[in-house]
């Protein structure tokens, strides 16, 4: 079944459906608090946000909560992050601070600048990467040498680096960027729903990416499928392998076409990138045994839905509700 | 209702439909190893859970430390015994004498002191060298010992499961079933078709390696994959980027010269065998006997044949002096290789070189005009990329057969090319493979190797190539010459590597041909994933014998190596020459050499 006679558009931003989050990071030996919230990730503790970069630029201590916000902005076109980010809500990740703290200047092989790995504090739920594990991810950020700051006796006259800076190539880039990636995603599960979906809205209709998106097909093909697979898995019970997933484009909410019987029915669907911002990331991708194809209306805690109850069938109009944390069907629904 | 798309992927215009292909793999691996039972042992044994991660890194380490170490522990300190004995006795009465020397001096000026203790160093030093120069091989021999260990046991375990896998194919019409691959090796099989479809041009390398980053960091995110592997990845991608071999003129020269080396060097003769002039370095390549073979390789690195330091020096046609270095050595059974760094590095354009090996020995003339190592040096544009991979896979499987001896069939694993012959099928890449795959499908039955279905449904039925029929044919020969030749020759830059053939030395049951490489480490070490390695060799005698050639002794740096290639079957016992044919990603280089050989 397809949906171009069906209504489609999911009414307000794509962030309708996903409430704030917060989460507390060790920032300068203090606890600060990060918030998510319409779209956007900002430093609670840290009000003259701009005034402290101006500073950091100059040479001033750089903070672990404007780090964060930065990677945090810089990744928000980074498909990377659908790569490496959550398939579905039972897909924990496991951040291990000390073991990624232990891969250690992406390979550079420079010796460790702060001693033990052990030294690392552990890494709260919900809490940021500490600025020691961040050095360690991105060298060129963390590590750099501040005049004056390793300035050794009287007799020595001029500064002296750590280590020498290295020319950042694109495997040194690369590193940075992932060890941004890591820091972000470390942040909780709450937000790598918010990141991931702050990529496939850069990605879809009218986001700042759309434009690129057929050169990137690929990589939205594998992020929508490794997404929508579980999904439709756990819908109808049949194996991810079996599921075919590409982007729709154009009217309508996609398409699903089921092919094959018994063990070796396949399921085809087609939903627009958008999809994973404005319904998978809001947890909403099974609810009450309809796989939901699009948000109609979003009024948080409230929306309206598309559902499909079985393969071949229409989509049909669900009201839904976030009850502690889960999406629960309302007395009423239009159908 | 139908909103009229295809569900499909749209054909691509360029290398789109390798890349879905390559990132659809990348999710169904992810989910196949986030299938996988979780193994904590550590938790079971009750590491409290912030402890685990730096354990479960260091454990791996430890163990096989462990393992490895301790065996070579007890046999050192067996062996180190006497050793530690006969230094202590040495230096003892030294340091008695010193202390009585030093004591009255003690309150005298330093002047006096600093004469007596340089003094006192020139005693002590030669006998602490004395002791590292017998450790140093006790430890190799030690290590050998291991790898020897460990050669026998993986024979023993092929011995025992090989015969059992036909009966278990003729009962059950499949081969045994395979162990669910652990998630590293899943994630080396991906790595062997994202490194193939790349090496094949259907996906840009850089889109193939930001695939497998990703996959490899999600499940790094996910304590799938030991953080290691991302750190080996990072450091690897950095060394990429020396990419090319250096610009100027490389030189092969034949040398040809038997020297006399130091008593007690351990090696009966030493030929000097080819002097490589590179832009970045000058190696003489040294090729000769153990003077007490040994059964286990015996690595010295370096192998001070000369003295140590080595008095080896060198003058060239305009005046400029030089000295020899040692470099690099080692060997195995009674053979020795080893190579010595001329510094500095010679200029452009010089003609010759005189070599003198030890003060007042007579020097040895070097010519170098007009050198360029062999004759017939040819470039060649080979057939498709996919083709020529299948073919290096071949002659892998080729060579893995004469090195078993014809004794049943070798132990070599196909499903890896399988795994890539089916990515080919799904982006196109199969049509110009399809006569290779037949091939290998050939050799495969021939030599019993287990064929999946995937490959026999991708073949076009092909006879055996008559080169390798020729090197199956004459694998149990034990024939060949015995000695040394120069093999010089430089062979065309091909895919951004540079390869110098710089000595032959033969048996009666094959040879070793040693070449250094220029240009991306990655071109000429192991490749990361169980892909092949984007060079295949062969070569043919002129009496019509054809040869694989299997890569042995191996060392690098970021942007150079030096190879010993072993060459089987054994060379003709009356071939006065050899081509030696290199096939790379991009064509084909050949040089013929003369076999020239020297006792």
């Amino acid at each position: 079944m397809s949906s171009t006679q069906q209504p489609t558009a999911a009414s307000g931003p794509w962030w309708a459906l996903l409430p704030p989050a917060q989460a507390s990071v060790s920032c300068g030996g203090h606890t600060h608090r990060l918030r998510w919230s319409e779209g956007r990730l900002s430093a609670l503790d840290h009000p003259d946000a701009e005034g402290e970069r101006v500073l950091a630029a100059l040479g001033g201590d750089r903070s672990e909560c404007l780090d964060l916000v930065e990677s945090w902005g810089a990744l928000g076109d980074d498909l990377e992050v659908l790569a490496v980010g959550p398939r579905s809500a039972a897909d924990k990740l496991t951040l291990d601070p000390a073991e990624i703290a232990l891969l250690r200047d992406g390979g550079m092989g420079r010796p460790p600048a702060h001693g033990s790995a052990l030294g690392y504090a552990p890494l709260r739920a919900g809490g940021a990467l500490p600025r020691l594990l961040r050095s360690r991810l991105m060298p060129h950020q963390g590590r750099r040498a501040r005049p004056g700051r390793f300035r050794s006796g009287a007799r020595t006259s001029h500064t002296i680096r750590a280590f020498p800076r290295q020319a950042a190539g694109k495997p040194e880039r690369d590193a940075d960027r992932r060890g941004g990636l890591l820091a972000a995603l470390a942040l909780g599960a709450e937000f790598q729903f918010r990141l991931s979906a702050t990529v496939a809205a850069a990605w879809s209709d009218g986001g700042s990416r759309a434009g690129d998106a057929a050169a990137r097909r690929p990589a939205l093909v594998a992020a929508l499928s490794g997404r929508v697979a579980p999904a439709a898995a756990a819908w109808l019970g049949i194996g991810p392998d079996l599921v075919d997933a590409v982007p729709h484009e154009g009217a309508g909410w996609g398409r699903l076409e089921p092919s094959g019987t018994g063990g070796d029915g396949r399921l085809g669907v087609a939903l627009p990138v958008g999809w994973l911002a404005s319904v998978w990331a809001a947890g909403l991708a099974v609810t009450d045994r309809h796989l939901i194809v699009a948000v109609t209306e979003a009024a948080w805690p409230d929306a309206t839905v598309l559902g499909v109850p079985e393969p071949g069938a229409d989509a049909v109009t669900l009201n839904v509700r976030n009850v502690d944390g889960s999406w629960v069907r309302q007395p009423g629904a239009a159908q | 209702m139908t909103s009229g798309q295809d569900l499909r992927p749209d054909p691509p215009p360029d290398h789109a439909r390798a890349e879905t292909y390559l990132r659809m793999l990348a999710e169904a691996e992810l989910r196949r190893i986030q299938a996988l039972p979780r193994p904590d042992p550590l938790a079971e044994i009750g590491v409290p859970a912030p402890l685990r991660g730096p354990v479960r890194l260091a454990l791996p380490l430890g163990q096989r430390a462990v393992t490895a170490v301790q065996p070579l522990a007890e046999n050192a300190a067996q062996a180190l015994q006497p050793l530690a004995e006969n230094a202590a006795r040495t230096v003892r009465p030294l340091a008695k004498d010193a202390a009585r020397n030093l004591q009255p001096l003690a309150d005298a000026a330093s002047r006096t002191v600093q004469p007596l203790t340089s003094q006192l160093a020139a005693t002590v030093l030669p006998v602490a060298e004395e002791t590292a120069r017998k450790l140093n091989p006790l430890f190799w021999r030690a290590a050998g010992q291991v790898q020897d260990q460990l050669r026998t046991w993986r024979r023993q375990a092929f011995q025992v499961t090989a015969p059992l896998s036909r009966p278990y194919r003729a009962v059950t019409g499949r081969p045994p079933e395979r162990a669910e691959l652990s998630p590293v090796a899943g994630v080396r099989r991906l790595g062997g078709v994202a490194h193939s479809l790349a090496l094949v041009g259907e996906i840009d390398p850089g889109t193939a390696e930001a695939v497998m980053a990703g996959v490899e960091t999600a499940l790094l995110a996910r304590s799938r994959l030991p953080p290691h592997l991302l750190w080996i990845r990072a450091r690897s991608a950095r060394r990429q980027q020396q990419a090319r071999p250096p610009a100027g003129v490389y030189l092969a020269a034949p040398v040809g010269a038997l020297v006399v080396n130091e008593p007690g060097s351990g090696v009966q003769h030493a030929h000097l065998v080819t002097m490589v002039i590179a832009p970045d370095r000058a190696l003489l390549t040294l090729a000769g006997w153990v003077a007490e073979p040994e059964d286990r390789p015996l690595h010295r690195d370096p192998w001070p044949v000369f003295g140590r330091p080595s008095a080896a020096t060198a003058r060239d046609d305009r005046g400029n002096s030089y000295a020899l270095r040692d470099d690099s050595g080692w060997s195995s059974g009674d053979e020795w290789n080893s190579t010595m760094r001329l510094s500095p590095l010679p200029p452009a354009g010089i003609r010759w070189l005189e070599l003198t090996m030890s003060p007042g020995s007579a020097p040895i003339h070097v010519d170098l005009a007009g050198t360029s190592g062999a004759a017939a040096v040819t470039l060649q544009p080979g057939g498709a990329p996919a083709e020529r991979l299948i073919e290096a896979v071949a002659l892998d499987l080729l060579y893995a057969a004469t090195d078993a001896g014809g004794d049943g069939a070798p132990s070599h694993d196909l499903s890896q090319v399988a795994g890539i012959v089916t990515a080919f099928e799904a982006t196109g890449a199969i049509e110009p493979a399809r006569d290779a795959v037949g091939r290998l499908v050939t050799l495969a039955d021939r030599i019993g190797a287990d064929v999946p279905p995937v490959l026999r449904a991708a073949a076009v039925p092909h006879d055996l190539p008559a080169e390798w029929a020729s090197v199956l044919e004459n694998s149990h020969r034990l024939d060949g010459p015995r000695g040394m030749t120069a093999a010089a020759a430089v062979l065309p830059e091909i895919d951004g590597t540079r390869f110098v053939l710089a000595g032959l030395r033969s048996d009666q049951s094959g040879a070793k041909l040693f070449a250094l490489a220029w240009g991306s480490h990655r071109m000429f070490s192991l490749p990361d994933y169980p892909g092949f390695s984007p060079w295949s060799w062969s070569a043919r005698d002129d009496q019509g014998r054809w040869h694989v050639l299997g890569r042995g002794a191996y060392s690098g740096s970021d942007d150079h190596a030096e190879l010993q290639l072993c060459l089987k079957p054994p060379l003709h016992p009356r071939a006065t020459s050899l081509e030696v044919i290199l096939s790379g990603p991009s064509g084909q280089v050949s040089a013929t050499v003369p076999l020239d050989w020297r006792e």
